[in-house]
């Protein structure tokens, strides 16, 4: 039963760990973003008039938490001789609830924003330029370059970093710069227009968020585009859930090798009781009920083998969240922490499939007891 | 009417190709309460007849019939048939190993009812009443040859069989304890009328019973 024991500590902390995974990219992505997005169709930003309509549109939706404008410009963020390429999100900080986790994410410095020149960017970013709370950051805005007669000119400002944001995705700790909405506007030189507009959703809401855009996109009309986390995360989420069940499968693999074992040690059974069953098929017991009696023998031992296999999966659990030999590469998985994420559901599975494996394997070396015939048992 | 009547039991086996002639249309009687003895040289077909007797293998042709009515021949029913009619006393006592000597009594009458309590307070009734009182909690492995027996006809008799077989019941023991094992038998047959065929080697046990055949050349000759 040690075969057991491992293949379910595998089967189990193999699961966990893709389940964690898919937990901790979902919790960054939803939490770092908003659950859907209102644009205006093409590339055109959206107008005064636009969210006049927008508003019109999602004061009356139930399923809507908070929704707030947002305005998203590329800029090169430059401190001395260092530079980065840097997504400038002007956002509206005051509100008692924002579109996204903005305030959790900030967890060095302050997310207020109080000053208009304030700033809060990632924390890698931070890293990458070499500055941190109270230095000053100048983002050049590419877009908004003019050719003067003195040559070109970029528009630039310089800010003050107020905080540090760490959502542990890495791509939004190495590009996100967070300002004010009227900052940003300036700064983009776009007067009254918004890039979108960010909607979060009741948390009961979050998985219907595709539906929803649909609706609402069918209800603003013409000229604007309404897209959901799902939209820009489903492939994503789908390939992970499918990994996630491939692995599943393939450890389940190792429970039936395990389970040869289980095959072998019921064949040798069977040989050690053959006079004990020959006695009792004597007197009348049953194939039936004599395979029942090995079945769950063996039943009982696999359940203990699994409960040891699943306590010994979920230490193993612990250890990998708790040690720090190796990290992701956030780069490559987007969150640079191991994540576990052990629930009943997937013990009960678990402990299901190895029960289903294991009563299987039994049960083929147990065909033998009908053709036992017990005057061949009595004659040795 | 005959407790046990078997007509013209054919019985071959087929050794490496040659057929061989067992049991040769052997035609058997055992009156309720009898105490009947099967002899007989080694391999001359003794216990193939027990087999065929208690319902364990089947004849190549002939019957055999308890109380005038042919055995069953459905598996199921003749499972039923022999928890409730039939005991079987080995050379081996086949004891389980991991049940005590009251739980191995008990097992026939548990698998014919289902009910354990009852099935062990007969068992420990019975087991006392043939002197195993203190050995109730013992497993096979901590009794003695003669109790490992002794246990082994508690058991053949919790169900208050209609027939016990006995296939060389003391061939495992030595003289003492062959005694004390024949004499049970003698007291069983005599207080509770208890019908034995008993297979045996010895002359001196086949004597004691109240009837005795020799089996040679696949017939019984009595005497």
């Amino acid at each position: 039963m040690l075969g057991v024991v491992i293949a379910v500590a595998a089967l189990l902390v193999s699961f966990a760990l893709f389940e964690g995974y898919e937990n901790a990219l979902k919790e960054v992505i939803l939490g770092a973003n908003a659950h859907v997005y209102i644009f205006r169709s093409g590339s055109d930003d959206l107008s005064k008039e636009d969210m006049r309509r927008i508003r019109e549109v999602l004061d009356s939706q139930t399923e809507i938490s908070t929704y707030a404008p947002i305005i998203l410009t590329q800029a090169l963020a430059v401190n001395k001789e260092q530079h980065a390429g840097i997504l400038l999100r002007g956002i509206e900080p005051d509100g008692e609830e924002l579109p996204t986790a903005f305030r959790k994410y900030v967890q060095t410095g302050s997310a207020e924003l109080s000053n208009p020149l304030d700033t809060v960017i990632g924390v890698r970013l931070a890293d990458q330029l070499g500055v941190t709370v109270g230095d000053s950051i100048k983002l050049v805005s590419p877009m908004r370059t003019r050719i003067t007669p003195m040559g070109i000119r970029s528009r630039s400002r310089k800010f003050r970093i107020s905080g540090l944001y760490q959502s542990g995705m890495y791509e939004y700790d190495s590009r996100f710069v967070f300002t004010r909405l009227e900052t940003a506007s300036q700064f983009a030189s776009i007067g009254n227009q918004v890039s979108s507009v960010e909607i979060k959703l009741h948390s009961d809401e979050v998985e219907n968020a595709d539906a929803l855009a649909y609706e609402w996109e069918k209800e603003l009309g013409l000229g604007f585009q309404v897209v959901s986390w799902i939209f820009y995360n489903g492939n994503l989420f789908t390939i992970i859930v499918l990994e996630k069940w491939i692995l599943f499968i393939i450890m389940s693999l190792l429970v039936i090798i395990a389970s040869f074992n289980v095959v072998s040690a019921t064949a040798t059974s069977l040989m050690e009781h053959q006079g004990e069953i020959g006695i009792l098929k004597a007197y009348g017991m049953t194939n039936a009920n004599l395979k029942l009696i090995f079945l769950s023998r063996m039943i009982v031992l696999a359940t203990i083998a699994t409960a040891v296999g699943e306590a010994f999966g979920w230490i193993m659990g612990v250890f990998l969240t708790r040690q720090t030999l190796y990290q992701l590469k956030g780069d490559v998985y987007f969150v640079d922490e191991i994540n576990v994420h052990f629930s009943w559901q997937n013990c009960l599975l678990v402990f299901g499939v190895t029960m289903l494996i294991v009563a299987l394997s039994t049960l083929i070396p147990l065909r033998r007891i009908s053709q036992l015939k017990v005057v061949e048992i009595l004659r040795g | 009417m005959y407790l046990l009547e078997t007509e013209k039991i054919v019985k071959t086996f087929n050794d490496t190709g040659e057929k061989l002639l067992i049991l040769n249309g052997i035609d058997f009687r055992v009156e309720r309460g009898e105490m009947v003895a099967i002899t007989g040289e080694s391999g001359s077909g003794k216990s193939t007849l027990l087999h065929i007797l208690g319902l364990l293998d089947k004849p190549d042709s002939g019957c055999v019939r308890f109380n005038g009515e042919l055995a069953p021949t459905e598996d199921k029913l003749l499972s039923k048939f022999r928890n409730q009619n039939i005991g079987f006393v080995f050379q081996f006592h086949y004891l389980l190993e991991d049940f005590n000597a009251r739980e191995n009594v008990a097992m026939p009458r548990l698998i014919g009812t289902g009910n354990r309590s009852e099935s062990l307070r007969i068992a420990q009734d019975l087991l006392s009443s043939l002197g195993m009182q203190h050995r109730l909690n013992h497993y096979p492995n901590q009794l003695s040859g003669g109790e490992q027996q002794r246990v082994a006809i508690a058991r053949a008799l919790i169900n208050k069989p209609d027939i016990v077989f006995a296939d060389e019941p003391t061939g495992n023991l030595d003289a003492k304890h062959s005694n004390e094992i024949i004499s049970l038998i003698e007291e069983l047959n005599r207080d509770m009328k208890q019908t034995f065929v008993i297979i045996t080697h010895d002359k001196s046990i086949s004597s004691r019973m109240q009837k005795s055949y020799t089996m040679q050349d696949g017939a019984l000759r009595l005497g």
